[in-house]
């Protein structure tokens, strides 16, 4: 009898172990988390900065000016801003239910319409 | 083992020991709590509070300024990508604790940092200057790179630890710097802010323009965290007290491809006019939606210091076109035939006869009028002339005699009212520039600073060719905006819309002027006949014959006015100093845009082949061709004068082309009523 109970109490120990066991490590996994926290918010930071400092230099490059420029430059000449009656604008929906023949229509299309690109207009 | 008998002596002293003991110990541990109450709850807070303060902190967490964006949602298949004029780019500004710097030390960290910042002698001894001073946080230098700041902050930690020096003896300061990827463009209309901020809410301080009229929307706030003062417990751990809220964005009318256009050309017509400076607004005529606001010289507003320390320069930093007022001189024409034919209505309506008919023959060879020491005089001599040939050739003399039988008719006030309820001179047209001018419309009975009456017997006459009257551009843009959406108000504004974003990426409204009820609640002014018969009087301005073909936008129908106006120069007119101007819209049936173009004194000569180089048809009207023809290509408007080319084009037929069996047929009747006898 008294080696029963003396079972039931190392089972009731060892299962306690257990628990306090894994209790333990999801702490230390939480705290590793946690300690990577701000270390994650300054790589995001960081991150968030330089994607700011890149737009405003590609915005530099990209400057109005800047392309009218280049638009006057021989190898830009056959771009020219398009007519609204040449722009064909169609809603996404219609744009994923379009038929084989209707797409051949389109590249076609496309490919006439490829002299007419906007230029200037970022 | 001996048993202790409780009678016993012994035992009593024990027991009586052992109150004693216990009584002391109770004693103490009274004195505890009643310490422990007094440090808890009596003097709580000012612990609390001392133990606060050394182990924890809170510190601000920065806010962005509210952003300008430009009007990206002109044309149908353009792109919708938000572009911002400006842009808030992450920059440095080093400090120095000289308390913490031996003085053997500082030349050699001089040195060290000259190398880095490439300083002049001057600036060499600046900076030497400030480790000098008596004090824990001395600013070296402002607004440096990242990569620059990572540089010098390698060097530095090599050169503390090779010193024994404390890291932080130098320190960096994180800061957003407003930076203009398009760099001049519309710096008038932007403004800046200043470099150093406000001490106390740390807000950017304004310069002007739309940075001072909407810093309100564009202003942030601050939020606070509460970190430890533990090295394990780095900033970005802290609690957040409450979070940041950025600046709200203001999205602008004004899209900055066209506004590149309207400053490329102005840049180019000063120039080629000699002159002092010149500008241009372009707006939507239904909305008042302003599309380009360019004006030249220019104003960098990354380089304001410069401008604000030179009196000449920050001539450059104001909007001329809202701030300074002119006599509109000829391009008050049109309105003052719209107002006669609005007397014609008027008379109509009280069963008279109307003062006029577009077609009728009316004497111009006689400049006298009532009240006038000197005749009206036309640049050429005109025996008579009907409303159309009048606009054409420009006549003074025409427009006065109209004034005159208005007056005779419905009085000077009925007159006046007009000028000011339906083209609004005298009132702010209210667009969003600050230092707004409203002009000067005579009022009967008020004196000039010189004591002279502003309203005189001869005043109206000389309101009708634009003298005697100041407006800014925009009121004269407004006014042609109205007749060239059919007669409806409109008032024009730079905002499309202010949106703040939330740190949840929820978007809030703040103002919208995209709304169609905006454009709805706008009151018919003119009627359509009188806009019809007035812009019909306009078309011929810039055909042959007319004061302005360099006006003529090849392939479109254009309609707009010419005017060269002397300045008034310390009190009198100036024959040297002039400023001319072309006001005008395309495409004639549909408007796309009304633009206004200024020359700031021209240069005045003659030049053969071309005339008097200060007129606004030879120097204003060639860049409102240009500017117009460049906004329609680029809107993708279509042709609507296919024929309507210059000679020597192939594309020209002349039997086709907009209205010219109409000029013809005027200039016959014109020839017919004006031949040498």
């Amino acid at each position: 009898m008294k080696q029963a109970n003396f079972i039931r109490l190392l089972v009731c120990i060892f299962i306690l172990g257990l628990l306090v066991y894994s209790y333990i490590n999801e702490q230390n996994a939480v705290t590793r988390y946690r300690l990577d926290i701000p270390k994650l918010a300054k790589e995001i930071r960081d991150l968030k900065e330089s994607s700011t400092q890149l737009q405003y230099e590609i915005d530099l490059f990209e400057s109005p000016q800047h392309l009218i420029e280049l638009a006057r430059h021989s190898e830009f000449s056959h771009l020219k801003h398009p007519m609204l009656k040449e722009i064909v604008s169609m809603s996404e929906g219609l744009a994923l239910q379009i038929s084989s023949e209707e797409r051949d229509e389109s590249v076609k299309l496309r490919t006439q319409l490829a002299s007419y690109l906007a230029i200037g207009a970022k | 083992m001996t048993k202790r008998q409780p009678g016993g002596a012994k035992f009593l002293a024990a027991r009586k020991r052992l109150v004693w003991v216990s009584l002391s110990l109770l004693f103490l541990f009274c004195l505890l709590i009643v310490q422990f109450f007094r440090i808890q709850v009596m003097d709580g807070e000012k612990w609390t509070k001392a133990a606060k303060a050394q182990h924890q902190l809170v510190v601000s967490e920065p806010f962005k300024r509210g952003l300008f964006y430009s009007n990206t949602s002109l044309k149908r298949g353009h792109p919708e990508s938000p572009q911002a004029f400006v842009i808030d780019v992450p920059k440095f500004h080093l400090f120095a604790d000289p308390y913490v710097i031996p003085p053997e030390l500082r030349r050699e960290i001089t040195q060290g940092l000259q190398a880095f910042l490439q300083l002049d002698d001057a600036g060499y001894q600046k900076l030497g200057g400030q480790f000098e001073r008596k004090s824990r946080s001395r600013k070296l230098a402002m607004w440096l790179d990242r990569g620059l700041m990572l540089e010098m902050q390698k060097w530095w930690f090599q050169y503390a630890k090779l010193k024994k020096l404390p890291r932080n003896a130098l320190f960096f300061v994180q800061d957003y710097q407003r930076s203009y990827p398009f760099g001049k463009l519309l710096g008038q209309v932007l403004h800046t802010v200043r470099d150093d901020k406000d001490p106390l809410t740390h807000q950017a301080i304004p310069t002007g323009g739309l940075e001072m009229i909407f810093d309100r929307f564009l202003q942030g706030k601050e939020g606070k965290r509460q970190i430890l003062r533990s090295p394990r417990h780095p900033l970005e751990a802290g609690k957040i007290l409450s979070s940041p809220e950025d600046g709200a964005d203001v999205h602008l009318t004004v899209n900055h491809y066209l506004q590149a256009v309207a400053e490329e050309e102005i840049a180019k017509a000063v120039k080629n006019a000699n002159a002092a400076g010149g500008w241009a607004i372009l707006m939507e005529p239904r909305t008042g939606e302003i599309l380009a606001l360019a004006q030249y010289p220019c104003f960098e507003p990354a380089n304001y210091a410069k401008y604000f320390n030179d009196p000449q320069l920050s001539e450059n930093t104001k909007v001329k076109a809202v701030t300074d007022p002119y006599e509109p001189g000829s391009t008050m024409k049109p309105l003052t035939i719209a107002i006669g034919l609005k007397a014609n209505q008027e008379l109509k309506k009280q069963g008279k006869k109307p003062i006029f008919s577009p077609l009728e023959r009316i004497d111009t060879s006689n400049g006298a009028f009532p009240g006038r020491s000197k005749p009206i005089k036309d640049t050429s001599n005109h025996r008579s002339l009907n409303m159309y040939m009048a606009v054409q050739k420009s006549s003074n003399i025409y427009m006065a005699r109209i004034v005159q039988r208005v007056i005779e008719q419905l009085g000077e006030a009925w007159y006046r009212n007009a000028l000011q309820e339906i083209f609004g001179f005298g009132y702010k047209t209210g667009v969003e520039i600050p230092s707004e001018s409203p002009g000067m419309l005579p009022t009967p009975g008020r004196l000039h600073p010189n004591g002279k009456l502003e309203w005189s017997v001869p005043t109206p006459f000389s309101i009708s060719f634009g003298h005697n009257i100041l407006v800014n551009s925009v009121q004269m843009l407004r006014s042609y905006a109205i007749l060239a959406n059919g007669g409806y108000d409109v008032r024009p504004t730079l905002i499309r819309k202010i949106v703040r974003t939330h740190q949840d990426g929820s978007k809030e409204l703040l103002l919208d002027n995209t709304a169609p009820e905006r454009v709805a609640s706008y009151k018919r002014l003119l009627e359509a006949d009188i806009v019809d018969e007035v812009v019909k009087a306009m078309k011929y301005v810039t055909k042959p014959g007319g004061s302005a073909w360099r006006a003529d936008i090849h392939g479109y129908t254009e309609v707009g006015k010419t005017a060269t106006s002397e300045k008034i120069v310390n009190g009198t007119y100036s024959k040297k100093n002039h400023i001319s101007t072309f006001i005008g819209f395309a495409p004639v049936k549909d408007p796309k845009f009304v633009l206004l173009v200024a020359i700031d004194e021209p240069e005045s000569k003659y030049t053969p082949g071309v005339g008097k180089t200060q007129f606004g048809g030879v120097c204003a009207a060639p860049a409102f061709r240009e500017i117009g023809l460049r906004t329609l290509e680029y809107l993708g408007v279509e042709p609507d004068d296919p024929y309507g080319y210059p000679l020597g084009d192939p594309r020209r037929n002349e039997e086709k082309a907009d209205w010219t069996p109409e000029v013809k047929s005027l200039k016959e009747l014109y020839l017919q009523w004006n031949r040498a006898k």
